[in-house]
C-alpha cells in the first residue's frame, strides 16, 4: 500500500501540468469540477453496487 | 456473469445521467450565460452552437449508457480473472472493491491531475467536446487539446 502511494505521488508529480487556460470565474469552474468528480464517483460506485446485487441475485 | 456486468454498467450509466441532468445541467447553463455576457461586453456576437443543447442532452444519456456498457464488459472480464483466484478478495465485497480500484485507476486519480475543463472556454474549435470533457465522461487522454 505504501509502495503504491509512493508510486501514485511520483506519477502525479511526473505528469505534465494541465495546459488548458480557463477564462471563467473560479467558483463556476470549481463547481463544474466538483460535480464532474462526484459524477465519476457515482458511476463507479453504482456499477460496483449494482453488479454485486445482480451477481448475488443470480447465484 | 458478463451479462450481469454489462447490465450493471448500463444501470450505472443511467444513474450517472440522472445525476448530471439534475446537478451539472444548471451549471452548464450558467456557464453559457456567462460566456454570452462576456462576449456581448466585448462587442462580439455570440455564435450559434454547433450542436444544439437538446442534442447535447441526448448525447449525455446515450454516451453514458454506451460508456457504462463498455466499462461493464471490461469490469466483468476483470471480475472473472479475480474470481479465478478465489482467495484474493472477500466474495461479499469483491464486485464493489473491484469497482473502487478500477474507478480510482481510470477515472478518479487521472481527474485529480487533469480536472474537467470545459473545452469550448479555452478552444472554441473543441466546442463539440465540451459536453463530454466537462462531465469527465471521456478518459482524459482522449480530450486533451493539442
Amino acid at each position: 500500500m505504501i509502495l503504491y502511494a509512493v508510486y501514485a505521488v511520483a506519477l502525479y508529480l511526473a505528469m505534465p501540468a494541465n495546459p488548458d487556460p480557463v477564462r471563467m470565474p473560479g467558483d463556476l469552474v470549481w463547481t463544474f469540477r466538483a460535480i464532474s468528480l462526484a459524477g465519476l464517483v457515482v458511476f463507479w460506485l453504482a456499477l460496483g453496487t449494482s453488479f454485486q446485487w445482480l451477481a448475488r441475485a443470480r447465484a | 456473469m458478463l451479462g450481469a456486468a454489462v447490465l450493471a454498467g448500463l444501470i450505472a450509466g443511467a444513474i450517472t445521467s440522472a445525476f448530471h441532468f439534475v446537478l451539472a445541467e444548471p451549471v452548464i447553463e450558467r456557464a453559457i450565460e456567462q460566456e454570452k455576457e462576456t462576449k456581448m461586453a466585448q462587442g462580439a456576437n455570440s455564435e450559434a452552437p454547433i450542436v444544439s443543447r437538446t442534442v447535447q442532452r441526448r448525447g449525455l444519456v446515450i454516451g453514458l449508457l454506451i460508456y457504462g456498457a463498455c466499462w461493464g464488459g471490461l469490469f466483468g472480464v476483470l471480475y472473472l480473472v479475480i474470481e479465478s483466484r478465489r482467495q484474493l478478495w472477500d466474495p461479499r465485497i469483491r464486485g464493489w472493491l473491484l469497482a473502487v480500484v478500477i474507478g480510482w485507476a481510470v477515472a478518479w486519480f487521472p481527474f485529480l491531475k487533469y480536472p474537467a475543463t470545459w473545452a469550448s472556454l479555452c478552444c472554441p474549435r473543441l466546442a463539440l467536446q465540451s459536453r463530454s470533457s466537462f462531465t469527465g465522461e471521456v478518459p482524459w487522454e482522449v480530450h486533451a487539446p493539442s
